[in-house]
């Protein structure tokens, strides 16, 4: 017997408490920044600072633009019009988000090179100033459209769903008041798919600030690299922890943004209905204009990536693959796939917690567990590593605990991605709904039994798929690992980053394949398990 | 015997809404003895069964099942420790289990492997669907389903059987037939049972009581045929079929008659809307003050819709139907 206070608390809460908790807190380490001044925050300051702030600008812009042009007509063009390829173009113009930034920068490495001849004879011509300002905007154009090109499907994505959705009401209204589909796509379609296409964007400016390997590899430091260079450079790890402060308040500021223009409206992220609404056909130039304005953004963004990886490998691969490199492989992936599967179980644990106790609070914790995967890499490992330092002081012993442990990675994984494993499983628990497991509970099972005996066999391949997402993200992630990896400790993206950089980046192809193909695999589940039906499953 | 079921004074009020899902409600409901709840949604019938279950915490009152305090200021006993059985909606069977496991679910593991395959068996027999222990609640039909949830839901022996629209979801031939079949397994096992439907006939074909609930309080608890014959209220009245307040007097259409001039007292006047026929009788529908009343006409009558007519007590007419 209880009383009636203490009906609410439970090892449940508890256990939410605790992990909304520990995700938490590497960011009120970080926000702790904004208060503190390192030694060398003044000089930081005068020098760099505003070169961080000004390249993060600039890259968001380009990327936003070159990504509004791969994005937003195709979208258009799949969910209105019938041309050739437009059924295949549909899903495979999602596939270059299964290539990480960075792959695609080693992959276009050499373009800025192959106009060298072109930058000569601007020096000779206009002199040195026009050639340093040529070489920046051909490197800041190209490392646009590269990470354009791999960022755009987020925003494919949400104009698809949005286009989609309009296509049976307002739009053929339109059609039907004689308006032609350009005229349709500007007065109507656009306006209608400016909280989607805001959305999307929102998603692509928060994975610009959070990259580090593309930037680095193009010579762009961005606010990302600055932390890095602020404390490995420097070793002002305070002034680092500043400026994480403020990546972190802008991408606060970026979801605000958009929470504020989707205003009460919101818009529906619906998936496409295999919709019995007919589209238009296209004929002759018109059909084969659509097609290429689908390819070219498929080109860059996934073919030539891809087949240039494939001779890169295939060339190198007899080197790479040594007993030395599957040893480390099998260690990391096991590894990876360990802390992928203790946080889809915590994801699991942690949606049944909320069931059971869903009050307001509760949910605010959720939301907020959130910002885990919405914030830069870079700025977590920042926040969990200097509370690992200071856990580390309290400990009695002279040993490490954390600092520099595959424990502090792994906790900052499980900070990292929990909602990508949270999400889904919370989604999947709402589509079986609370009758079975009030059922089950008045049958006199408790919640541990309950959970055990019915959420899971019934979630079995939600789950699946949670822990293969957080998988794929694990060996993917760049800035943390890079910041927080154990000395020896390698994933196949630190391995394809570290070959790149010392110049072997045939080599570095071997690994980039890897993620690329784990990456296809992991898009694949996705698409199979948030629009496919209800994977509840019947007997 | 202790009283299957004791509430006393409870009260549930969810944040964010005007008034109390359930407020104050006090019910007994003896051993074997079967009380339906009947009442609109949102009128807190729902969260009344919830809270009995302890699936919801009540704010303030008392539970009491079998004569143990489940629910109080001081006591609180959780779902599982409750010994009630529920029957959902739509049955709320588990899809990933065998309807021979989902039957023998609610027993303890000990029981489950002693005797689980026997009384499994024992269960499907009383329901009457012997031999579908080995298929999948996704294999039957939904009139199959609510009796296997049923049989789950008796299979531990509960002190008290909660039913939550059991027949809703279900054709009318259909439901009919499952009532009955319902009924007499209730009363062959003497299960204490609450059920909760929107449907007076549901209500009025099993139950011993029938508790009506508006607005999260009990507006009248009797027998059916005192239910039927003397409402509490017009609201009482009007939940089994049209009824109307004539000067005071709570009246079916049968009770009423029309007539072309004002004659009797407390005629009272409207316009005829039209007249029709149901059930071999002609059935006028007045407006009265703005009110649409229907009246059980003299079929020899001769009107047109548009006349002006009065409505006065018949004096043939009697309330059961």
């Amino acid at each position: 017997m209880t009383s009636p206070l203490r009906r609410h608390l439970s090892p449940w809460s508890l256990g939410l408490l605790v992990t909304g908790a520990i995700i938490l807190v590497p960011f009120v380490i970080v926000f702790s920044g904004v208060f503190q001044t390192g030694t060398k925050w003044q000089h930081i300051v005068d020098t760099v600072l505003p070169g961080y702030i000004w390249n993060t600008v600039i890259l968001a812009i380009t990327v936003s633009l070159v990504s509004i042009l791969f994005a937003v007509l195709p979208a258009w063009l799949v969910a209105a019009f019938r041309f050739p390829g437009s059924r295949i173009f549909c899903w495979a113009l999602v596939l270059p988000l299964a290539i990480p930034t960075y792959v695609a920068a080693f992959v276009y490495y050499s373009v800025p090179e192959m106009a060298i001849p072109l930058l000569i004879k601007v020096r000779l011509g206009l002199g040195v100033d026009a050639y340093l300002w040529a070489e920046k905007i051909l490197r800041y154009g190209v490392l646009s459209i590269v990470m354009g090109a791999v960022l755009y499907p987020y925003l494919y994505l949400s104009a698809r769903a949005s286009f989609a959705e309009q296509r049976s009401a307002s739009i053929e209204a339109a059609r039907t008041l004689g308006r032609g589909s350009t005229s349709v796509f500007i007065s109507i379609a656009l306006p209608l798919a400016r909280p989607a296409i805001v959305a999307g964007l929102t998603l692509i400016l928060m994975e610009v600030i959070n990259d580090y390997g593309a930037v680095n590899f193009f010579g762009v430091p961005t606010l990302t690299e600055g932390i890095f260079r602020t404390w490995f450079g420097l070793g002002d790890r305070v002034s680092a922890l500043r400026i994480a402060a403020w990546c972190m308040l802008a991408v606060l500021l970026l979801i605000s943004l958009e929470r504020w223009q989707r205003g009460t409206r919101g818009y529906s992220d619906r998936a496409e209905s295999s919709s019995t609404l007919a589209k238009v056909p296209l004929r002759g130039v018109r059909a084969w204009l659509a097609t290429l304005a689908c390819v070219v953004p498929l080109a860059i963004g996934l073919i030539i990536p891809v087949v240039q990886l494939l001779v890169w490998a295939g060339a190198t691969y007899s080197q790479v693959l040594t007993g030395d490199f599957l040893a480390q492989m099998g260690r990391t992936v096991s590894l990876a796939l360990a802390t992928a599967a203790g946080v889809g179980l915590l994801g699991l644990v942690m949606a049944y917690a909320l069931n059971l106790h869903p009050h307001a609070f509760n949910r605010m914790l959720a939301r907020l567990a959130a910002m885990g995967y919405a914030a830069p890499g870079a700025v977590i490992a920042v926040g969990v590593m200097v509370g690992c330092a200071a856990l580390d002081r309290w400990s009695p012993s002279s040993r490490l605990f954390l600092s520099g442990t595959v424990i502090a990675i792994v906790g900052a994984y499980a900070i990292r991605f929990f909602t990508v494993a949270f999400e889904p499983i919370r989604a999947g628990m709402t589509r079986v709904g609370p009758q079975l497991a009030d059922a089950s509970r008045a049958l006199g099972k408790s919640p541990t039994a309950t959970l055990w005996r019915i959420e899971l066999p019934l979630l079995r391949r939600v789950l699946l798929a949670a822990v293969m997402l957080v998988f794929v993200d694990i060996l993917k992630e760049l800035p943390l690992t890079m910041i927080l990896r154990p000395a020896n400790f390698d994933t196949l993206a630190t391995t394809a980053f570290g070959l790149a950089k010392e110049g072997q980046i045939y080599q570095s192809a071997v690994p980039s394949m890897i993620i690329v193909v784990l990456g296809v695999a992991g898009l694949l589940w996705l698409s199979r398990y948030s629009s496919g039906p209800s994977s509840g499953g019947d007997g | 015997m202790p009283a299957a079921l004791v509430l006393d004074q409870v009260s549930r009020h969810f944040a964010k809404q005007a008034y109390a899902a359930v407020d104050g409600l006090s019910l007994t409901v003896e051993q074997g003895e079967i009380v339906s709840i009947v009442g609109e949604s949102g009128s807190g019938k729902s969260t009344m069964l919830r809270l009995i279950a302890g699936l919801e915490v009540p704010d303030s009152g008392e539970v009491w099942i079998g004569g143990e305090c489940v629910a109080s200021e001081s006591a609180w006993v959780p779902v599982e420790k409750r010994q009630v059985g529920m029957v959902f909606q739509d049955g709320a069977l588990f899809p990933h289990l065998k309807v021979a496991d989902n039957i023998i679910y609610g027993l303890n593991r000990r029981a489950r492997r002693q005797r689980g395959e026997e009384r499994a068996r024992e269960l499907l027999d009383l329901v009457g669907l012997d031999g579908f222990g080995d298929r999948y609640p996704s294999e039957l039909s939904g009139g199959e389903r609510q009796r296997i949830a049923l049989a789950r839901a008796l299979a531990p022996q509960p002190q008290l059987l909660l039913l939550d629209e059991p027949f809703s979801n279900l054709d009318p031939a259909l439901r009919r037939e499952l009532r009955e079949q319902v009924c007499s397994i209730l009363r062959s096992v003497h299960a204490s049972a609450l059920m909760v439907t929107h449907d007076t006939e549901d209500a009025t074909s099993i139950s011993d009581r029938i508790a009506i609930v508006r607005a999260g309080k009990f507006e009248q608890v009797a027998e059916p045929s005192d239910v039927l014959v003397t409402p509490a209220n017009l609201y009482c009245a009007e939940l089994f079929g049209p009824a109307v307040d004539l000067n005071g007097k709570i009246c079916r259409p049968v009770e009423l008659a029309l007539s072309f001039e004002k004659g009797k007292a407390g005629a009272v006047q409207g316009v005829l809307r039209r007249m029709q026929s149901v059930n071999g009788r002609s059935r006028a529908t007045v407006e009265v003050n703005g009110a649409i009343w229907f009246v059980d006409a003299d079929s020899e009558m001769q009107c047109e819709p548009g006349d002006t007519v009065w409505v006065v007590a018949s004096s043939e007419g009697s309330l059961d139907q």
